[in-house]
Parts: structure tokens; sequence; C-alpha cells
């Protein structure tokens, strides 16, 4: 399981970069709303099978806190912490989305372009979170 | 070929499990554009998650405040 979303997220990332470089007959504006939405997709698979894994990864501690020691349970705010932390990552990349969409609406074509890459670095650093934190 | 299929088809590859989301996902990203209004409904939605997460979390280990 774990390895196979490893690979689900490897495979979108990489398909993003296919989406960045191929040559299209389309105009930048839709070429850079695929690649944003691209990246939004992925967003959503990413922080709903992180958030499924966190969550149950807290309540398996609030159980135990529950049983050794109710009322206080630093584990599970240790815990709440890194969940809040891969949510964070996942608002970041949805705000550079918006952000992208914005400009694309504006007709700035640099600075979609900017938004559009810094949500797929950030979709990176989702990456590296879920394997730092065990979720992959 | 589409660019959003060659992207879902090559993530989709190593994991056959997941292709009929991968389609689906490929399906709704072909029948309209991406909104600003889409994507901060998706904002809204963590930040509502998180509430009701962490309200239950808490509930279950006896965790006040």
């Amino acid at each position: 399981m774990h390895r196979s979303t490893l690979a689900v997220v490897f495979g979108v990332i990489i398909g993003i970069a296919v989406l960045l470089t191929v040559a299209s007959c389309a105009t930048w504006q839709t070429d850079t709303k695929k690649a944003l939405r691209g990246a939004y997709e992925t967003t959503k698979v990413a922080d709903g099978f992180a958030n499924t894994i966190m969550h149950a990864r807290c309540m398996e501690i609030a159980k135990t806190c529950a049983v050794q020691s109710p009322g206080k349970c630093p584990k599970l705010t240790e815990c709440q912490k890194t969940k809040h932390a891969i949510e964070g990552y996942a608002t970041g990349v949805y705000r550079m989305v918006i952000t992208g969409l914005l400009a694309v609406e504006l007709g700035e074509k640099k600075s979609a372009a900017e938004y559009m890459q810094k949500a797929v670095q950030m979709l990176s650093e989702i990456n590296k979170a879920l394997k730092e934190t065990g979720v992959l | 070929m589409d660019p959003i299929l060659m992207a879902i088809l090559g993530a989709a590859a190593p994991v056959a499990g997941q292709l009929i989301s991968l389609i689906n996902l490929f399906i709704s990203a072909k029948q309209k554009d991406l909104t600003v209004e889409e994507v901060q409904q998706e904002i809204d939605k963590i930040v509502k998650r998180r509430i009701d997460q962490d309200a239950e979390e808490n509930a279950i280990a006896g965790v006040t405040g």
C-alpha cells in the first residue's frame, strides 16, 4: 500500500513535469491551468492519504492515553502537530494554485509560471514530509 | 496524446488498483476548468476537518482545551 502510494505520488509529479515540458498547440493559459489542476489533484490524493494514516495514528495514541493517563496526553499533541504540518504543506500548494489561477486570469504569464513551479516544488515537500513522518 | 491523460497514465502504470480513481480524476479534470472557488473549498475542508478531528481525538484521550 505504502509503496504503491509512493509510486502514485512520484508518478504524478513526473506527470506534471511532463505537462510542463510538453509541446502543445494550446495557449499558455490552457497549459498553465492544466498543470495547476495536476498539482491540485495530486495534493488532494496525497493529503487524503496522509490524513487517513495520521488520524488513525492519533486516535490510537488517544485511546492509549485514555487508559493510561486520562486528561494528559503529550504524545497526542505531538501527533496532531505532525498531522497539522502535513496539512500546512497541502494548503500551501492550494494557495499557490489559487494565486497561479489568478495570475492566468490577469494574463501575467511569468507570474503564473512561477506560481505553478512553486506549487510543484511544494508537492515535493509533501512527499518529503510523508517519508520523514513514516506515512510513506 | 492529451498531456493530462499522459500524466495520469504515467502515475497509474505501476499501480493498477489506483487506476479507476485516477481515471475519475482525469474525467473530472476534463469536464471543467479548475476554479479559485474549487481550490478554496479544499482549504476550507482541511480547516474544518482539523477542528473536528482534533476535537474527536482530544475527547477520546480525555484532554480538554
